[in-house]
């Protein structure tokens, strides 16, 4: 636990909070305290809203056209272009209050859960990369009379004497050159040897020491978004991280519609160069961002599902779709990335994070090197919320895996305003049950220009624990006759979050009703294969020592909201971690250590999948959980009895209002 | 040792309901054992047979002149038609089919159609079933007027679905009456629609569950298998939500099967026309019967003979 640095107190109903770091934002703290405080522009400063008064302590404030002089005099700040230097003791505003039952219900004052992406192989932290290719520099004395090996044999025998490398290969576009580059700075010079797998290969020879400028590229090819990070080899920083939207989704939003395109004619070599062409922009974005030098890489690791990843590399993947769903291989040798198309120089080495079965792929491979579920003795369980969703429970003796088709609904596909967790996206999200007034924070609090994974539990959660959506996800419809915000739009039902002018949109930002079916089609899927899955292996939610929920959700994830939405179990909070984007973190880590790729190909080999699709429980748990939390209320008996109290409260707080 | 017949125990048991009023209050449910198990536990009340009344003459033009028969004297009025099916034909319930409300019928508007629930109501004792035409928009507009018209007399009101329990369930709340809560055969979706009703306000033992059942020979095997889970659910589980009556259609969907009205020319192997409709809907009933419905819809009187003496059977 982080010392605690301040504290504040929100009046008038005194809810106090610890605040850990310099300069917290106050709305945010807020948030995190269950204190109801309207915000609609998503931090930006711009809606006014969130005007609080400051009765003691010390902050930084930005001066808005919001606030009048004689506001400002008076002490009055917009919270959300607040930050705090001091114990705080701050007046929400009259029309953001609560009843007092219904602030008690909201949470106030107690621990939240929201937490942020787990940091994932903190071991290795100061551990200097030693990847599957590297530079080794070497220094050889020239030949003589008395010393006429060859020069192939010559950098074999240095590379054996200074780095115990036993036996090198070089294939003919290395040998061309090969004597005028050893010769070139005087028999010093630089050889990048890939070294997965007897015998080692030499991938590139430089003259003179070029150990420092070696970059790595670790990619995620997910269904939906394709993310990139470039990595200094030598001490393992992250340079430049990128993402963005893979350009196969206009052939399909799931795995099964791009096998459906891949079967047409001239299908697969479409699907294949759109997938080069996104990793080609977010490698442009990376290098762009770091600067740097393409001929400076030696090599990249990718992990995708098992679809993707045979899309990527231009192979059938008929096979996956067909029962008995069988993948070309898992396996694969290291190749030269630019045979994909991918735009790097040709001495440019890939590698390819084993998959395990049709289904679950080499994205999942890197999840559990990443979380380390293959090392650790507690039963976990571990969710990847993908285009595709993915589970594994296990620990290092022992694996299961499922998958199920999600949907892209967490990532920001088939919802109006979803968008990835990027700038302007909206991450968190509150609703008065009182007045429907929501408070919203963005990523970078600018003007909101979409919601992200993290926003949309929140929103969910929210919305039904205010009452404006029924357990089956449902507006109710009568509240149009309350509040604006809940009214009939061209696509359904739907909340308003922003009215245009508070965003960077033109028009209003709302969710819609056809958005919510869609999320909870994603969570039900998700849960419901956890539930199978578990019950196969004869083990129940409450025999779960850890939870670790990966996928591109946002910076962090409220566990509460998750819970009660029924996207994760009712479990105890403490237990739960959140992953982020656990592909990508498992690729990165596999391209700086070579040990960690032998680790994957273990762990590749150690999971057994389960096939969901011939479970007759599937269906049925499926429809159980597409109700909010589930259908079996039994299972979530906290944030159902929360529930009902809240609905209580504020049925008392009207009444008597 | 004298054999001792095995029993199994239930921790739960299906809420009695009582429906209709006055000396006309039937009650059904009540059980705390799997149908036809009635040795291992209380079985209470018996299953009742309603039979249908249609509210026009266009929805019993297609029958078969075997099924118009017995009614043909009263086809066209209702109320002679229901006070006929009580008295003579010993129904222990009327089921009154809305059909015309139906807005790709005549559309008849909710005043009207209330008028003669109101009507029907009056000239029966037993309990009155209301049918909505099965259009959700209209059903909540009709079957909420009818609830208003005839406050206090404990009809049951339905069907009621997931998208129009609001209002169907609100009226019933308001005018003390009964909501048959109608789901696309899944157990799973039939808790959900009682949850629903129930954080709308409506008492559980206001609710009565459709699981919406088929014929015989149109997957009544997969009706049976959700409806044995649901009473698993409720009796084995002991979940409350799931702990309602079970009401079955029989009519309409036994008699619109193929086998039951096409002629003998047209299938010669299928035997005599005039029986067939009759015991497709009493093989459909009994199936029905022994999954646990305990309300059964039917049309005709000879079917209600014989499913009367079949339940008679079961309860001895």
């Amino acid at each position: 636990m982080p010392e605690k640095k301040y504290t504040v107190v929100f009046e008038p109903d005194n809810v106090a909070i610890d605040v850990f770091n310099e300069g917290e934002n106050l709305l945010r703290v807020a948030i995190v305290a269950g204190v109801h405080i309207n915000a609609s522009c998503g931090g930006a400063g711009t809606c006014g809203k969130c005007k609080i008064k400051l009765l003691e302590g010390e902050v930084d404030s930005e001066r808005s056209s919001k606030l009048s002089d004689e506001q400002w005099d008076e002490g009055f700040k917009l919270a959300c272009r607040t930050n705090i230097k001091s114990d705080l003791r701050v007046e929400i505003p009259i029309e953001s209050r609560h009843e007092k039952g219904v602030l008690t219900r909201q949470g106030a004052g107690q621990v939240d859960h929201v937490i942020s992406q787990a940091k994932w192989g903190a071991e290795y932290e100061n551990v200097a990369p030693e990847p599957i290719v590297a530079k080794y520099y070497v220094e050889m004395s020239p030949p003589s009379e008395d010393d006429n090996i060859s020069d192939m044999a010559r950098v074999g025998q240095a590379l054996k004497r200074d780095y115990d490398i036993p036996k090198v290969t070089a294939d003919l576009t290395i040998l061309k050159d090969l004597s005028t580059l050893l010769r070139q700075e005087d028999w010093k010079a630089t050889i990048s040897v890939c070294r997965f797998k007897e015998p080692s290969r030499i991938l590139k020879v430089e003259p003179g020491d070029t150990r420092e400028k070696a970059l790595i590229l670790a990619v995620d090819v997910g269904t939906t978004t394709i993310h990139a990070k470039l990595l200094d080899a030598m001490t393992g920083k992250e340079l430049a991280f990128s993402a963005d939207y893979n350009a196969q989704m206009s052939m399909g939003e799931d795995v099964i519609s791009r096998m459906v395109n891949a079967a047409k004619k001239g299908g697969l070599e479409t699907l294949q160069k759109r997938v080069v062409k996104t990793i080609n922009t977010v490698i442009d974005e990376v290098f762009e961002k770091a600067g740097g030098d393409r001929e400076n890489l030696t090599h990249m690791v990718f992990g995708g599902n098992t679809t993707m990843t045979q899309l990527l590399l231009g192979l059938n993947p008929k096979y996956i779709r067909e029962a008995p769903y069988v993948p070309v291989a898992n396996l694969y040798t290291t190749l030269t990335a630019s045979q994909l198309g991918v735009a790097v120089p040709d001495h440019v080495s890939a590698y390819i994070m084993p998959c395990v079965a049709s289904y679950v792929g080499g994205d999942i491979t890197a999840g559990v090197l990443a979380t380390e579920i293959h090392l650790k003795q507690e039963l976990t369980l571990f969710m990847d919320v993908g285009t595709n969703g993915e589970i594994i429970i296990g620990n290092k003796d022992w694996m299961v895996s499922a998958s199920a088709s999600a949907g892209p609904a967490f990532e920001g596909g088939g919802v109006k305003f979803g968008m990835r967790a990027s700038f302007g996206a909206i991450e968190q999200v509150r609703v008065s049950p009182m007045d429907y007034e929501p408070m919203i924070m963005t990523i970078g609090q600018v003007k909101p220009k979409g919601i992200c994974g993290s926003g949309m539990i929140d929103c969910i959660a929210e919305l039904q624990m205010s009452g404006v959506i029924s357990q089956n996800g449902k507006f109710n419809r009568e509240l149009a006759e309350e509040t604006w915000r809940v009214r009939e739009g061209e696509g359904g039902w739907e909340y308003v979050l922003c009215r245009a002018e508070d965003t960077q949109l033109d028009e209003d930002l709302a969710i819609t009703e056809p958005d919510i079916d869609n999320l909870m089609r994603t969570k039900a899927s998700i849960y419901s294969a956890c539930a199978v899955l578990l019950k196969s292996v004869g083990l129940q939610f409450s025999d779960l020592e850890k939870i670790i929920i990966a996928g591109g959700f946002g910076q962090f994830i409220d566990v509460e909201k998750a819970m009660t939405i029924g996207l994760l179990p009712e479990a105890d909070p403490e237990i739960v971690e959140y992953g982020g984007n656990t592909s990508l973190e498992g690729c990165r880590l596999a391209s700086l250590y070579r040990d960690k790729v032998e680790e994957a190909e273990v762990i590749g080999s150690m999971i057994t999948n389960i096939e969901l699709s011939t479970s007759n429980m599937y269906m049925d748990e499926y429809v159980a959980a597409l109700f909010l939390p589930h259908t079996r209320l039994e299972e979530f008996p906290i944030r159902v009895k929360r529930l009902e109290e809240m609905h209580e409260a504020v049925a008392k707080g009207k009444l008597e209002s | 040792m004298a054999f001792q017949f095995p029993k199994d125990t239930y921790s739960g048991s299906i809420l009695e309901i009582a429906v209709g009023s006055g000396d006309g209050i039937a009650k059904v449910g009540g059980q705390n054992v799997m149908p036809l198990c009635n040795f291992e536990g209380d079985v209470p009340n018996r299953a009742l047979v309603a039979m249908e009344v249609y509210d026009n003459v266009a929805a019993t033009e297609s029958w078969t002149a075997e099924a118009k028969a017995p009614f043909a004297d009263v086809i066209g009025d209702p109320v002679a038609w229901a006070k006929k099916c009580q008295d003579e034909y010993g129904a222990e319930m009327i089921c009154l089919q809305l059909a015309s409300t139906d807005p790709n019928d005549m559309d008849t508007g909710a005043d009207e159609a209330a008028a003669l629930v109101k009507k029907v109501a009056e000239a029966i004792s037993v309990p009155l079933v209301v049918w909505g035409s099965e259009s959700a928009e209209k059903d909540a507009e009709v079957l909420s007027k009818v609830a208003e018209v005839c406050d206090g007399m404990n009809l049951i009101l339905g069907p009621a679905t997931e998208d129009n329990y609001k209002k169907i369930g609100g009226a019933a709340i308001g005018y003390g009456h009964t909501v048959v809560a109608q789901t696309p055969i899944d157990v799973n979706m039939a808790k959900q629609l009682n949850i629903l009703l129930g954080n709308l306000g409506v008492p559980a033992n206001k609710i009565i569950m459709d699981p919406s059942t088929g014929a015989l020979g149109y997957g009544i095997e997969y009706t049976y298998s959700v409806m044995e889970r649901i009473r698993l659910t409720a009796l084995k589980q002991g979940d409350e939500k799931m702990q309602l009556p079970l009401i079955c259609d029989v009519a309409k969907y036994a008699w619109k099967t193929r086998e039951a009205g096409i002629s003998e020319k047209e299938e010669p192997g299928f035997g005599d026309l005039k029986t067939r409709g009759i015991l497709w809907e009493i093989v459909t009933a009994s199936d029905l019967l022994v999954s646990g419905a305990d309300i059964l819809i039917l049309r005709h009187p000879e079917s209600v003979r014989v499913i009367k003496k079949v339940i008679d059977d079961v309860m001895a």
